[in-house]
């Protein structure tokens, strides 16, 4: 479905992206700059498995990634409940 | 209450509001992506937070009009106050006070006018409320 | 066989373009210079971003129960994702991260307790 050299120019590009992140997530000042930071490297794992699903044609890539955006709902959350101290 | 003129445009409310916001979306998209890569100097942003003035009634109306602000890149929702009718808006590009509530509340008339069937009660609150700090909020503090 | 190709391109441009939002994303964390433009820089990539990414593998994988799919995915990322960082950027207005200098407004500093000996 997508050539090798294409999945691996956009493999590496998101794994810069998620680098970024990293790096901020391990300077980030706050627990909630590092909970941002976090949000982000998630969007890149979607992006990962979209793009190692479509080489590999996987049948429930799909599934997947609906899957995947609901989990990264819950961890936003218990990421903000860490952050505030239980506070709302 | 709801006249059958009404009802029927619904849908077309319903849609055009859509139509609405995916641009203002991609808008919103391409304003902070721009910002963003723009040198330091010469970067446009000026955050602020404005306490917006709101008409929403419902649950549904409140947990949505924060939801697209949020949703909206540039424009972030931290806190509502339903009992003085405020929206706390956090915003990237504020050039002025009533540039930032004209834009939320434009907004908003287009969703409540989607959403209800009839426009209803648009009023807001005018003048800004004096809010004092409030009693400590239910929760507690750190467990 | 014609669709076919043009679909494959669109769907190419749409993952990339997807991937250059999340890298923008990832330089905003470092550029901008507090909590709240940070998660507004983040949601670039969380609705755009993670949007076209599922949309180009749409479709470079076309079919009409990944459409129900892929649209059914956007649709809970766009809602959630809103969610989400109205919670992180709330639970940072409670853990005392101020917003940066260039501020110049803040109307919910008179909301607080410790407004009087907080600036």
């Amino acid at each position: 479905m997508i050539s090798d050299i294409t999945l691996e120019i956009a493999l590496i590009l998101l794994g810069l992206g998620m680098l970024l992140a990293g790096v901020r997530a391990y300077l980030g000042p706050k627990i909630t700059d590092r909970a941002v930071a976090a949000d982000l490297i998630f969007f890149a794992i979607i992006g990962f498995i979209a793009l190692i699903g479509l080489r590999s044609d996987f049948e429930a890539l799909f599934d997947i990634i609906l899957i995947a955006t609901l989990l990264g709902f819950m961890a936003a959350i218990s990421m903000a409940r860490l952050g505030s101290g239980g506070r709302r | 209450m709801s006249s059958p003129a009404s009802l029927a445009s619904w849908p077309w409310r319903m849609v055009s509001f859509l139509l609405w916001y995916a641009k203002a979306f991609v808008l919103a998209n391409v304003y902070v992506t721009l910002d963003v890569l723009r040198p330091k100097r010469r970067m446009r942003m000026s955050p602020a937070i404005i306490a917006v003035p709101a008409a929403s009634a419902s649950d549904t109306e409140w947990t949505l009009i924060s939801c697209l602000i949020t949703l909206t890149p540039g424009t972030l929702t931290l806190s509502i106050s339903r009992e003085h009718q405020i929206l706390y808006v956090h915003g990237m590009f504020v050039d002025s006070r009533e540039a930032l509530v004209g834009e939320i509340q434009e907004m908003e008339d287009r969703m409540l006018r989607a959403l209800r069937r009839s426009p209803g009660d648009l009023t807001r609150p005018t003048r800004l409320p004096d809010v004092v700090p409030g009693e400590e909020t239910p929760g507690g503090e750190g467990r | 066989m014609e669709l076919q190709g043009i679909m494959h391109g669109a769907g190419l441009v749409f993952i990339f373009l997807g991937i250059f939002t999340i890298i923008v994303a990832g330089l905003g964390l470092f550029r901008l210079p507090d909590l709240y433009l940070r998660a507004s820089a983040v949601g670039t990539s969380a609705g755009l971003g993670v949007a076209s990414i599922v949309l180009g593998a749409l479709l470079m994988d076309f079919s009409w129960l990944n459409l129900l799919k892929a649209l059914l995915a956007i649709i809970a990322q766009l809602l959630t994702s809103a969610v989400g960082s109205m919670a992180i950027a709330r639970s940072g207005y409670l853990n005392n991260s101020r917003p940066a200098e260039i501020t110049h407004t803040d109307d919910l500093i008179k909301t607080r307790r410790d407004s009087a000996d907080s600036r």
